[in-house]
Parts: structure tokens; sequence; C-alpha cells
């Protein structure tokens, strides 16, 4: 049996197993995730409220620091975190590492600090908007972030189904590390937003700085290793079409029509939310 | 935001069903919603506080049905809630001392005369911002004797059987 076999058995036993655990035993892998995030938010408004009643204590600061690395790394788990976006993204023959490492760090950095940026001027500059009002922001962003993406896959998906060069061009602009990565974390991330709220109502801001800081690097860590996992499978996946003898033109061109389904996809799915 | 879900069947009378919902909020939610609109400071919420944010707040989740998804003998009921209050309650002591907020409510619901209901409440928020869990069993009213009465912790959702005295 050759690798990839294996790796299919593998999954599939896997996934056969959580769906008789999760029929059997009412045990989800997502309710287990939530419950996670639950418990960790639970420890870092306590940690918050124990520094504003006794003030600057290193060690609570790097526990926080720690547990909010934690909660990070779950909380990308979940949906809304770019993953399937910066994973697609990843299809393309020229992307590697580099673009994975980029495009993880520029998508965590944009999902935490568009948060900060909106908390602080709901704080200071739309003083007084009520907490409906904020969810409906944040809603808002979901709403042009999909607008912009599934913009996106059709440019992909009419490149590859004509010869025009003024869309090729377009296409090969779109086709950027940075752009992508603003727009997998364009959506300001809700709970970051409540932490840097909640701890400037308390006057302890730093802290909720230093939480949300290591909340970008549990978001960073999980966006990588998903995107790393993805290259290790499109080295397979291309292995895999060139057996049919696919030729490199043919095969760049499938997979920009799957990319650009995705992202259409993702945005309609945005759009919703 | 997480929130833990508690209904009871209050009453039933006349083909018409009450479901006493009870939400307590997190830790998180309940300083923000504090911070949000208790506008004297004085840790508590005034008839006045208590009003602009159910309005602000609770009365924009009808669009969203409440997130509640309710059916009683296989008919989607309309989601229609009445009595709506909330409370400020205090856990621990001294430091540890931890104001949370829950809000209840009565949801309302027809059965049409059936000797049989056969309910299914569930909670769910599709926009994914908040998290609803079950925070325990459903619970009954001192009238009502319920055939069977379960609940799927993973989908928060309460499959409820009771008999209808005629």
């Amino acid at each position: 049996m050759n690798r990839k076999t294996v790796l299919i058995i593998v999954i599939l036993i896997a996934c056969l197993s959580g769906c008789v655990i999760h029929y059997f035993f009412d045990f989800s892998i997502w309710q287990y995730i939530i419950n996670k995030q639950r418990e960790i938010n639970q420890i870092i408004i306590t940690h918050v409220q124990t520094i504003k009643n006794d003030g600057f204590n290193g060690a609570i600061i790097f526990r926080l620091f720690l547990f909010s690395i934690l909660y990070g790394v779950i909380h990308a788990i979940g949906p809304g975190h770019g993953k399937t976006l910066l994973s697609t993204y990843l299809l393309r023959k020229e992307k590697g590492y580099l673009t994975a490492l980029s495009t993880s760090t520029i998508a965590s950095i944009a999902h935490i600090g568009s948060a900060v940026i909106l908390a602080f001027m709901i704080k200071y500059i739309f003083v007084g908007i009520g907490h409906f009002a904020r969810m409906n922001m944040i809603s808002y962003f979901g709403k042009v972030n999909g607008g912009l993406i599934a913009i996106l896959g059709m440019i992909f998906i009419l490149t590859a189904l004509s010869n025009n060069f003024n869309l090729h061009s377009l296409s090969h602009k779109a086709q950027n590390d940075k752009m992508i990565g603003i727009l997998a974390g364009f959506v300001p991330c809700p709970a970051s937003m409540s932490i840097i709220l909640v701890s400037i109502y308390l006057s302890v801001a730093y802290v909720g700085l230093v939480s949300v800081g290591g909340i970008v690097i549990g978001i960073f860590f999980t966006l990588l290793v998903i995107q790393l996992l993805t290259i290790l499978f499109k080295d397979q996946l291309l292995n895999t079409l060139k057996k049919y003898k696919l030729k490199g033109e043919k095969i760049g061109k499938y997979i920009s029509i799957f990319q650009g389904m995705c992202f259409i996809c993702l945005g309609i799915m945005f759009f919703r939310y | 935001m997480f929130v833990d879900v508690n209904p009871k069947i209050a009453s039933m009378k006349d083909g018409k069903i009450k479901i006493e919902i009870i939400w307590y909020f997190d830790e998180f939610t309940s300083t923000g919603l504090l911070m949000d609109y208790d506008e004297n400071k004085n840790g508590k919420f005034d008839r006045n506080e208590s009003e602009s944010i159910k309005k602000d707040f609770f009365n924009n989740l009808k669009r969203f049905n409440y997130f509640i998804d309710f059916t009683l003998n296989n008919i989607k009921q309309k989601i229609n809630i009445s009595e709506t209050r909330l409370l400020l309650t205090t856990t621990g002591e001294g430091k540890n001392k931890r104001k949370l907020v829950t809000y209840k409510f009565i949801l309302h619901g027809d059965y049409s005369k059936s000797k049989i209901i056969n309910g299914d409440l569930s909670f769910y928020d599709y926009t994914i911002y908040s998290v609803l869990s079950p925070g325990g069993n459903m619970t009954f009213g001192e009238k009502i004797k319920p055939i069977s009465s379960k609940f799927i912790k993973s989908k928060c959702q309460y499959i409820f059987s009771i008999g209808v005295q005629q």
C-alpha cells in the first residue's frame, strides 16, 4: 500500500469514528473546542479582574499571555479565520512555505489589529454605541469582506476560462500574499474586541493589549500549521494529477477554477453573517 | 458570547403552552453589558437602564427569532415571547465577587388540544457570534408530568413529550 492510500484510509476511519462518537455519545469535537474556548475565556477575565483588584503582577500577566496564546490557537480552529481562503490560495504551484508564513502573519495581525482599532474607536470616537450596534458593525465588515472575496473568485474563474490579457493581468495582481492575508483577517475578532473594551472599562487597558498580543500568536500558529498541512497535501495532489497525464497548464487552469469556486462560496457565507 | 440556557415548561392550558427560558450570560459579556448600560455606574441595572438594554439588545434579536427553533407535534411554532425580565445576579464574595447578567422570558406555543405533546426546542445562533449551551435538564411545573425528556448537549436541543390531561 502506498502512502496516499494509507492517508486516505486514516482520514476515512477518523471521519467515521467522529460520526459514531457524535451520534452515540452526544460528543462533538466542535462542542469540545467551544467548551475549551469558554474555559480559557473565563480564565482570561479572572486574570484581568485580579490585576484590576491587586495591581500589576508580572507573573499573572505572563500567565495571562500564555493562556491567551492557547485561546488564540483554539479560537482560530473555529470558523471565520481565513483557513479555507488561505489554504485554497496555497494550491497554486508557485505558492510555498514563504507564502504560508507571510499570509498567516498578515491574516492574524489584521484580524486582531482591526478589532483593537475598532475597540478604541468605539470607546473614544463612537461613544455610546450599544452592544448590538457593535455586533452589527462586525457583521458589515463580514459583508464587505464576503463581497470582495466573491469578486476575487469570479476573476479567478474568468481568467481560467478566457485568454483576455487584461483579465490575466488583473488576476496576477490579485494573487498577492498581502492582499489575501488582509482579506483572510479583515473581519475584526469580536472576542478580542470584548477583551480590549472590558479591560479599558476596568482601567487596565494594557492587560487587554497583552492578552490580544497572545491571541495573535495563537491564531498565527494555527493558520501556519493548517497551511503547512495544505502544502503537504498539495504536493500529493499535483503528483496524482500528473499521473493522469494532465499538462501543467491544464492543472493550473483547473486549480484556478476550483480556487474561484471556493472563494465565491466563502464570499457568500461571509455575506450571510 | 457564551450563554447557558435553562428551559422550564411553566404551564399548559387550552392548547397553549408556556415555556420559561432563562439565559445566563458569561462573565465577559456580563461585564461588557454593565460597561455599556450601567450609565450611573451604581453596579446594577436601574429601570431605565434595563429598558435601554432590552430595546437595544434583546429586541434586536427578534429578527434572529431569538436563536430559537421550536416545534410542537411536528408543527413549527412562530417565536412569540413575553414577560421579559433582566436580572443581575451576584456570585462569590470579596475579591471573587462576580456580577452575571441573566435574561428571563416566556416562550409561547400552540399544541391545539392534542392528547400528547411532542416538543422540540433548540437554540442556535447561525451568525456564530454567540454560543448557546444547555445549562441542565429541562424542568417542569408542578402540575406537569412529562412522559419523556432529554437534551442533546452538542446541539443545545431539548426533546420532550408530555401527556395532556383532558
